[in-house]
């Protein structure tokens, strides 16, 4: 079918970098895959047992990116015991042996060892960027391998890890010959940091756009930082306190007055109220602002901070804010695509909490909102049946009552119909995490409307397995189900097995589902892990009774067959 | 188009290149998902509550009797699963749900569990951050159990210890020049005037206000019984009633940004560098700016396998309460459940 000559067909596929359209050109005909496989750079892997490296070498010579995601969602909430798996150095190891150039290594959820990251970084000389999300498993010493051997590191950006923390020096171990970095972030770590290694490596890092500092850094530092790298993009402070009075303060002003290009602000792990007028000539510029971690900003001064940033089109921010502070939100940030609201009291002991007040007066003023993650004290259908009249352009919708099984505050109905509208009314939502009462019916809305969505969170809601089943044979696009405390079973897990093969994983926590169904439903669908995590301490967990309720169960498409890694407590069928 | 059949031709590896290739796309076949690049708090579900075997319960937290209780062991542990429960409490909405929701097993260990256990790993806040916030909230708050009533004379020290490396301690104040600001009681036409260089703490300028304005005038009666036993002397070791919200009146003071602040927050020097004015509002016009206490719990109770781990962590952070209702201070007792696990 080839009307073209390889090179010219080539060409053409470099256009094309979304993954899922390459797979799909892959599949054309042998001689597309071919000159597909031979061209492809990046490569996205979801689940990292789906597969293993040694496939992924041999089809992909000219890997140069890699993506991969290790534990389950909920290990984040540590529903996944600690070793439970997501181990990168297998991967590192193969491809350390192979003739593979990678240069970029993004890992989620994964553990990660400082040997692995040695090995890393000798291997690959050209090696530019590591992206570390929620991972764990190394410390600093890892790190001061990839700051010594990577000669051309563009990116060391470590989000939200556990790193065993060993104090200081592995900033002094770039090189002073390294002057390429773009981006760093290691807000993330807890200990001490050589502020004059910082600043040396930030003076000698010309196309330095995103630096995130961590709690050590303190503001007097930052200012010099910034007379260094007044061209930054994405700023994270460290602790951003400081007496106002104080001639160091003067000079932070002056040097943040120079930022005019910063367009994302974060940090803030420690910070006085006081400060924050610091900051004001840049928040009209501000299209994303993080004050999530920003525990001692409330009243007053959040409200006055957020109506000087009027471009901002990504907030995250503390429920300190309240209902009335969201009032200011939605009529000061027109531009807002994305909100998040964290909890400051998790107990929801209803002090600082938004509830649907806030919700609904944001929707009112941002019509642009399409991705929400809200924690709040108390939702109403009523306020989400006006939400999603508000904002029909939801791509991700995440609501948690911070009592998970609440019902509408108002009438004390299920909020069936609340999420009922969102679902009907956003025509691309992507994502959606339920909470507060839910009765089987909402699952029968979102079976009929959620058309598009690819994940699905389900906390203690349903009444039987229907609920299950309505989204199973509803939702055609579905990738990833997470449900736990829900009375769905045998019934809904058997019913149609084949469906699994078209998702990425699905995980069922302390619901009705018992090992002998999981047995039924491994032998059935031989491309499917089937694990069975137990940590009962008491009962020994007896493989012979298929009776017995599973507590834990993990399923995901493989083509690699069960794990080889897997911990005593992981049964695969 | 030649290569036609690419949909389930089965067979060996090394046969048709289109199985592998379609099995090896759909592991790879998603995108970053709808997710952002931002690390992100995902919404999701944490540990099972009661979950697991008839006599074991995988984890629970406890919580202390006066935190918000989501649960309560249910007064029937009948389960009857009714799909529209009209049950107006949470709580017994909840053990409502426990019950339906498949933990018929646990119905035991629900009884067994405290009066009050909170659901463990809801809400769904990574663990990252919840670890984040409380070592900060350690830090703000510093060591130790604080009552409301010291509160305010251990968190401005605490604070002060904390950022006192972060700040040029401007070292002596005695030699400082003279800090006059215009003090307004409320109800009060005639304002006053008072050095707050003067003084150097808290206590002391609160001190000198109350015996200013408080006990000269005898048509205001807000003090306490206490102020007026003592007969107005100093008393410098005894907590201002200014200062920690037991009398009728609060002591404000609005800064250099023209904002309205409780006395009191921050530490003594930044309150000098900062304040304009002060003004003694009575109590129940100074809404929003209002303190509230928090007092965190953490505590981890869990069983696993092969370990078991305890964890408890001590938290105070206070906040400002920025909505509506009357100020109070209030000491809650929260636990937060925080699970890790170590083998």
């Amino acid at each position: 079918m080839n009307y073209f000559p390889d090179e010219v067909l080539e060409h053409v596929f470099d256009f094309i970098t979304s993954h899922k359209d390459r797979n799909s050109v892959s599949l054309v005909c042998k001689s597309w895959y071919k000159i597909e496989r031979y061209s492809r750079q990046s490569v996205f892997i979801g689940n990292c047992y789906s597969i293993s490296p040694e496939r992924l070498i041999a089809r992909f010579p000219g890997l140069k990116s890699l993506t991969l995601k290790g534990k389950p969602h909920f290990a984040d909430f540590n529903l996944v015991p600690y070793d439970w798996g997501g181990f990168v150095d297998p991967w590192i190891k193969a491809l350390a042996k192979s003739r593979i150039g990678l240069e970029e290594l993004r890992l989620k959820r994964m553990v990660v060892s400082d040997e692995s990251l040695e090995l890393l970084s000798r291997t690959f000389v050209n090696f530019r960027s590591l992206v570390l999300v929620s991972c764990e498993g190394f410390t600093t010493d890892g790190l001061a391998a990839i700051a010594s051997n990577c000669r051309f590191l563009r990116e060391l950006d470590l989000q939200e890890n556990e790193v065993d923390d060993h104090r200081g020096h592995w900033l002094s171990c770039f090189h002073e010959s390294c002057t390429s970095l773009v981006s760093l972030n290691f807000a993330c770590l807890k200990g001490e940091i050589n502020l004059g290694a910082l600043e040396r490596l930030v003076a000698r890092s010309p196309n330095l756009k995103s630096l995130r500092l961590n709690r050590a850094v303190p503001l007097d530092t930052l200012q010099k930082l910034l007379m260094r790298a007044p061209e930054l993009v994405d700023l994270g402070t460290g602790s951003f306190v400081h007496d106002p009075s104080s001639e160091a303060y003067n000079k932070l002003k002056s040097a943040i007055q120079r930022c005019k290009s910063i367009r994302s602000l974060s940090g803030f792990l420690e910070v006085a109220p006081q400060c924050m007028s610091a900051i004001y000539p840049i928040c009209g510029n501000l299209t994303f602002l993080n004050l999530s971690y920003a525990l001692g900003l409330h009243g007053n001064k959040l409200r006055k901070l957020i109506q000087h940033c009027r471009k901002l089109q990504r907030l995250w921010i503390l429920d300190y804010i309240g209902d009335k502070g969201l009032g200011v939100v939605a009529s000061t940030c027109k531009e807002l695509q994305e909100l998040r609201v964290f909890p400051s009291d998790p107990s929801g002991a209803g002090n600082a909490a938004v509830t649907e007040e806030g919700l609904v007066l944001i929707s009112a003023g941002c019509p642009k909102l399409n991705s929400l993650l809200y924690f709040c004290q108390q939702m109403t259908n009523a306020a989400l049946i006006t939400v999603a009249k508000n904002c029909p352009n939801f791509i991700r919708f995440r609501l948690a009552t911070l009592d998970p099984i609440k019902p509408d505050a108002v009438s004390n109905q299920p909020l069936d119909e609340g999420f009922g509208a969102i679902v009907q009314s956003c025509k691309g939502l992507k994502r959606l995490s339920l909470s507060g009462l839910l009765t089987d019916q909402v699952f029968l809305y979102i079976g009929m409307y959620a058309e598009q969505l690819e994940m699905l969170s389900i906390a203690f809601a349903g009444d039987s397995d229907k609920g299950m089943l309505y989204v199973l044979n509803g939702c055609k696009k579905l990738r990833k189900l997470e449900i736990r405390d829900c009375p769905f079973g045998n019934a809904a897990l058997l019913e149609d097995v084949g469906k699994y093969e078209t998702m990425r994983s699905l995980w069922m926590s302390s619901c009705e589902v018992t090992l002998g169904c999981c047995k039924i439903l491994a032998k059935k669908m031989p491309s499917l892990n089937v694990e069975i995590i137990n940590e009962s301490e008491q009962m020994e967990f007896n493989l012979d009774d298929d009776r017995q309720k599973v507590d834990k169960m993990y399923l995901y498409r493989t083509v690699v067959g069960p794990r080889k890694d897997a911990p005593e407590f992981v049964w695969i069928l | 188009m030649q290569g036609g059949s690419v949909i389930g031709v089965g067979g060996s590896e090394s046969g048709s290149m289109s199985t592998v290739s379609r099995e090896d796309n759909m592991v790879m076949s998603s995108e970053g998902s709808s997710c952002p690049d931002e690390s992100e708090l995902e919404l999701g579900l944490g540990l099972s509550l009661g979950g697991g075997f008839k006599m074991h319960q995988v984890s629970r937290t406890l919580a202390a009797k006066n935190f918000l209780s989501v649960v309560s062991p249910p007064a029937s542990s009948s389960p009857s699963p009714s799909p529209s429960s009209s049950s107006s409490s949470s709580s017994s909405s909840l053990s409502r749900a426990i019950v339906t929701a498949g933990t018929k097993r646990t119905a035991d260990s629900m009884a067994a569990a405290n009066g009050s256990s909170q659901v463990v790993g809801w809400p769904p806040i990574r663990a990252y951050r919840i670890n984040s916030m409380v070592n900060q909230a350690k830090g703000l708050a510093g060591e130790g159990f604080n009552s409301t009533m010291e509160n305010h004379k251990n968190e401005t020290s605490v604070v002060e210890k904390n950022t006192i490396g972060s700040y040029p301690n401007n070292g002596n104040a005695k030699l400082r020049k003279s800090l006059f600001v215009k003090v307004n009681l409320d109800g009060i036409p005639i304002g006053r005037k008072i050095d707050l260089n003067g003084h150097e703490s808290y206590e002391k300028l609160a001190k000198t206000l109350e015996d200013m304005f408080l006990r000269t005038s005898p048509s205001v009666n807000l003090v306490g019984s206490r102020a007026l036993e003592h007969g107005g002397k100093n008393e410098i070791t005894r907590p201002s009633k200014l200062l920690d919200g037991s009398s009728d009146f609060v002591l404000t003071y609005e800064d250099k940004d023209g904002d309205w602040m409780l006395v009191g927050d921050v530490p003594w020097e930044m309150f000098l560098s900062s304040v304009k004015r002060l003004r003694i509002m009575r109590t129940s016009e100074a809404t929003g700016l209002g303190k509230q206490i928090h007092i965190l719990f953490l505590s981890c109770l869990h069983s696993f396998f092969h370990s078991y781990l305890r964890l408890h962590q001590l938290v105070i952070y206070s906040t400002k309460n920025t909505t509506e209702p009357e100020t109070k201070k209030q000491a809650h007792l929260e636990y937060y459940s925080l699970k890790s696990t170590v083998r």
